[in-house]
């Protein structure tokens, strides 16, 4: 068996199982084990057994007082651990004695807790060893499994399927990057809470991830590292083949003593950590948000062949921004070429910026700045375009709409202004398609929505709005 | 939440950062670079 098969079969038992077990499942809607089993079977196909040393019936179904109780014709690949840490060693003793082939340890009080939670796992860990089970956790959330719609997790979590994989941590923080990603339209098709990876390591789960044709994206959330130079060998076999996109907390002591007491993690220095990023091609991202820009960005966009961009903004102090951000970030905002200039004079007033960014200065010829946008794609100068100010009229107040009733002529039309603006909503997407397939760069474009960008849309656009000043002081 | 200028500016040089990496790593050695290699709505 070679090395590709190994990590492929090593995990299959997590995200594709035939039938699951949850221990400490229970009828108490006070505890994670009634969360965990109502999770579990919500969507899964296959059976779901519930464990519970006293109830008899779970959830309606019949309860076994131990996994080894489950009939040995029903075969257990994977097992769902929701009890106190005290337990585990002998649960798990239960599932190597059934044959299970993996667990999900919830459990918390081991290696994040210090020495004596260390041994703990240990006297774990040597039980799952000898049946060669492979172990999520423990002190973690769970994970999510597209391809068997499994939601083996502690709480109801907000998913859709899609081509991201995402191993996290931590639990609460991934959850909610998962929930946002929801909310923004970005599906998953593997998301693992890791917990305090006793056995199966945040590397291996980007290994299996990116031998899974369906993922086009990976993101993890990363406290510590139990062996760096494993993990940078590991990941940039990945990252050339797919974009690795990760968020390392840990810049401050503080964050540092915080992550010590979370995850039992050393979080090690950040500036080395920026450097080995760097080097294994991984995309560091500093907030959620952040993270998912980025994930759509690259679903979304095509790269760029070079840094040279250009930007067009229907107001001066969003161009303003836009260039300052892109010279902090080493994107070069070119000089327009002589001919361009001489060709936007034709289109635009004379007082137009005559030079980049393009702003032709409250021009009310709509259109213009469309085909000035698309003369920019077609110079060899150019790498990608920033395209501002138009696009989705959604997040756009109802009563503004309602107020643009009085642009209306006396026979009931808008003005060519009014009308071009009201049109940009429903074409914007396809129009922005249209430009990146056919000229293959990318399109970054702004809207004046409040409304968080969707991945529906098929369009990377966000909103003009927001703090203007927190957002350069953060990125300095 | 940082303003969309930024924002955009930021996912630009993500971009490009991914891509000089790949073209340091070997990637395009033996092929051209192609902008829409990674981009997911050729499958959709």
């Amino acid at each position: 068996m070679n090395k590709t098969d190994d990590i492929e079969k090593k995990l299959d038992p997590l995200f594709n199982p035939r039938a699951i077990a949850v221990i400490g499942a229970t009828n108490n809607s006070n505890k994670w084990g009634f969360s965990t089993i109502t999770s579990a079977m919500d969507g899964f196909k296959g059976p779901v057994y519930p464990v519970n040393i006293r109830e008899k019936k779970v959830v309606g179904q019949k309860a076994y007082k131990s996994v080894k109780d489950i009939p040995e014709n029903q075969p257990v690949d994977l097992a769902i651990i929701v009890i106190p840490s005290v337990y585990v060693v002998q649960v798990m003793q239960d599932c190597l004695e059934k044959g299970v082939k993996a667990c999900v340890v919830i459990s918390a009080g081991f290696a994040e807790i210090g020495k004596e939670g260390l041994a703990l796992q240990d006297e774990m860990m040597a039980i799952a060893r000898k049946g060669d089970i492979r172990v999520v956790g423990p002190n973690c959330m769970g994970l999510w499994s597209a391809t068997s719609e499994l939601r083996a997790f502690m709480f109801p979590l907000r998913v859709k399927s899609g081509p991201i994989a995402f191993v996290s941590q931590g639990g609460n923080v991934g959850g909610a990057i998962v929930g946002s990603g929801y909310d923004r339209g970005v599906g998953f098709q593997r998301y693992v809470s890791c917990g305090c990876t006793a056995d199966i390591q945040i590397e291996d789960y980007i290994e299996h991830f990116g031998l899974d044709p369906e993922v086009k994206v990976i993101l993890a959330y990363i406290e510590g590292l139990n062996d760096g130079q494993r993990f940078i060998e590991k990941v940039k076999k990945v990252t050339r083949k797919k974009p690795v996109i990760i968020i390392k907390p840990g810049k401050t002591e503080a964050a540092a003593k915080a992550i010590s007491s979370h995850s039992g993690a050393l979080a090690g220095s950040n500036t080395l950590y920026d450097v080995v990023f760097k080097q294994a091609g991984i995309i560091r991202a500093d907030t959620s948000e952040e993270l998912l820009d980025y994930t759509m960005g690259f679903l979304l966009q095509p790269l760029p062949k070079n840094n040279k961009v250009v930007i067009v903004t229907p107001g001066g102090s969003y161009g303003v921004l836009c260039a300052d951000a892109c010279a902090i970030l080493d994107l070069d905002v070119i000089d327009l070429p002589a001919k361009t200039i001489t060709e936007f004079d034709k289109i635009f007033p004379p007082r137009w910026s005559r030079g980049n960014p393009v702003d032709p200065a409250g021009d009310r010829d709509f259109p213009a700045y469309f085909k000035a946008a698309e003369m920019l794609l077609q110079l060899d100068e150019t790498d990608a375009i920033f395209f501002m100010g138009f696009g989705d009229l959604s997040g756009v107040p109802d009563d503004f709409i309602e107020h643009m009733e009085h642009f209306k002529d006396a026979d009931g039309n808008y003005d060519a202004f009014t009308q071009a603006l009201l049109n940009i909503g429903s074409e914007f997407p396809q129009l922005i398609h249209r430009w990146i397939k056919q000229y293959k760069k990318p399109v970054l474009t702004t809207t004046f929505t409040q409304e968080t960008p969707t991945l529906e849309e098929g369009v990377l656009h966000a909103s003009l709005t927001g703090s203007s000043c927190q957002g350069i002081s953060r990125i300095i | 939440m940082l303003p969309s200028p930024v924002r955009a500016a930021k996912v630009l040089a993500a971009l490009y950062e991914y891509k000089v990496y790949l073209e340091k790593a070997g990637h395009y050695k033996d092929k051209p670079f192609d902008p829409m290699e990674f981009w997911w709505l050729n499958d959709n």
